[in-house]
């Protein structure tokens, strides 16, 4: 990233289309389409960003706007105060600060996953050991199509006694086959 | 610290009394059934089961829990694996591991969290931004209670 | 200094609206709108029709250009297309093709 400064895009500014590149980042204005960036991205307070197809990807991705639209990084998310953000957020690590506001799905793990456990949707149920409809089979590196929807799959694994479950994240569909076509570039 | 409750080891009811004061269980302790307190509650040991307080909860760094969990306001630095609904907020701390929805008046992770489940935030989005592809909750199939 | 600067490794494809001056060091194609300044600086790429108040032209643009005041087009520059202006100047150096209309 030697060499190329920060680039802003005032608040003045409304693009309908696709941003991508190298290099910092930073969005004061509108953007309606995609963004893909090899470096950090700074959207602030005054940022409006709609996602129009798969994923707002980056590096480090810090919000202070607002963003309608999901949300990757490969080193992290940062929802400061004052975000606003609808949408599925995914990356090794991601903090969302007191005032952070965000409607969607929290994955800090990309391993891949299959479907998410539908049961959690239902309203609380007694039975004690639920931890099995919770835990997911061991990932698989070669799922063709991660399966975030969560199709209910009583998943056969023992019931752990004292044992924290694994943490299986779920990604959005296609998620996955971008993360490896990144990873790959 | 009080200790005032019963660990039902078959499975079934634990009552959590003590008024006010912040409970404990132990990093010894398993609990294997629902769990109810009035006061705040601390856990540091593994809780298989529902566990509701009035107060708020503090899963510490050695606790596990896996249910759902219902309280004023919840502290996340151990493993919980379970929806929580708190009243007031709800903070996931780095080194936590965590698997559930989160709801609550706000919900704070610190970053080095290791997440995942849903947040359902009460906003609008402004200026006319609006999730154009479907509402926000039923994105990944799963509609929130 | 401008409010927007889309730097040398910035890419945007398709359409870019602003109501406050634009600088372009990076790559823009599609479409560039400004109620303004604009700058394509030396090493830029714009492959787009530009409206503007005032262009300057040191980089590449392909396309046709409409400013309300004036247009430049600098050594180095290289400019493809139309150009509609109340005021032009094509500096010694420069790479020029295309049809100039003055009678705005």
């Amino acid at each position: 990233m030697a060499g190329f400064d920060t680039s802003r895009i005032g608040r003045g500014l409304v693009i309908r289309g696709t941003i991508r590149g190298e290099g910092d980042l930073e969005i004061e204005g509108r953007v309606e389409g995609n963004v893909d960036l090899d470096g950090e991205l700074t959207l602030t307070d005054s940022a409006r960003v709609k996602i129009e197809s798969g994923a707002l990807a980056a590096r480090r991705v810090v919000v202070q706007g607002a963003v309608a639209g999901d949300i990757r990084a490969t080193a992290a998310i940062v929802l400061e105060p004052g975000a606003r953000v609808v949408g599925d957020l995914a990356a090794p690590s991601i903090g969302i600060r007191p005032g952070g506001l965000l409607r969607g799905h929290v994955s800090t793990s990309d391993s891949p996953a299959p479907a998410r456990a539908a049961a959690r949707s239902a309203p609380r149920r007694e039975e004690a050991p639920r931890a099995p409809a919770r835990v997911a089979p061991p990932p698989r590196r070669e799922t063709p199509a991660a399966k975030p929807t969560p199709v209910a799959k009583p998943t056969p694994v023992a019931k752990s006694k004292g044992a924290p479950p694994p943490m299986m994240p779920s990604l959005k569909k296609g998620a996955k086959a971008q993360m490896k076509k990144k990873a790959g570039k | 610290m009080s200790r005032n409750f019963a660990t039902n080891r078959a499975g079934g009811r634990t009552a959590v009394r003590g008024s006010d004061e912040a409970n404990v269980l132990g990093a010894t302790v398993r609990v294997r059934g629902r769990l109810l307190g009035d006061g705040d509650l601390r856990i540091e040991g593994d809780i298989e089961g529902e566990v509701r307080v009035r107060g708020s909860l503090d899963v510490s760094e050695g606790g596990n829990v896996r249910g759902n969990v219902t309280a004023s306001a919840v502290t996340l630095s151990g493993s919980l694996t379970g929806d929580v609904d708190a009243e007031g907020a709800v903070l996931i701390r780095a080194g936590a591991k965590v698997a559930g929805d989160m709801k609550g008046s706000e919900i704070a992770l610190e970053e080095g969290a290791s997440y995942t489940g849903r947040i359902e935030a009460d906003f609008e989005l402004p200026d006319g931004l609006d999730d154009s592809r479907g509402d926000a909750k039923s994105r990944t199939g799963a509609k929130r209670r | 200094m401008a409010a927007t600067v889309i730097g040398q490794g910035i890419i945007i494809e398709g359409e870019v609206t602003s109501d406050e001056a634009v600088v372009v060091a990076g790559t823009v194609r599609g479409k560039l709108t400004v109620d303004g300044a604009v700058t394509i600086e030396s090493g830029a790429v714009v492959e787009a029709d530009i409206g503007a108040t005032t262009l300057s032209v040191g980089g590449s643009v392909t396309g046709n250009v409409t400013a309300s005041d004036r247009v430049d087009l600098l050594t180095g520059g290289k400019l493809i297309g139309d150009v509609k202006a109340a005021r032009v100047t094509i500096a010694d150096g420069a790479v020029f093709k295309g049809n100039v209309d003055m009678d705005l």
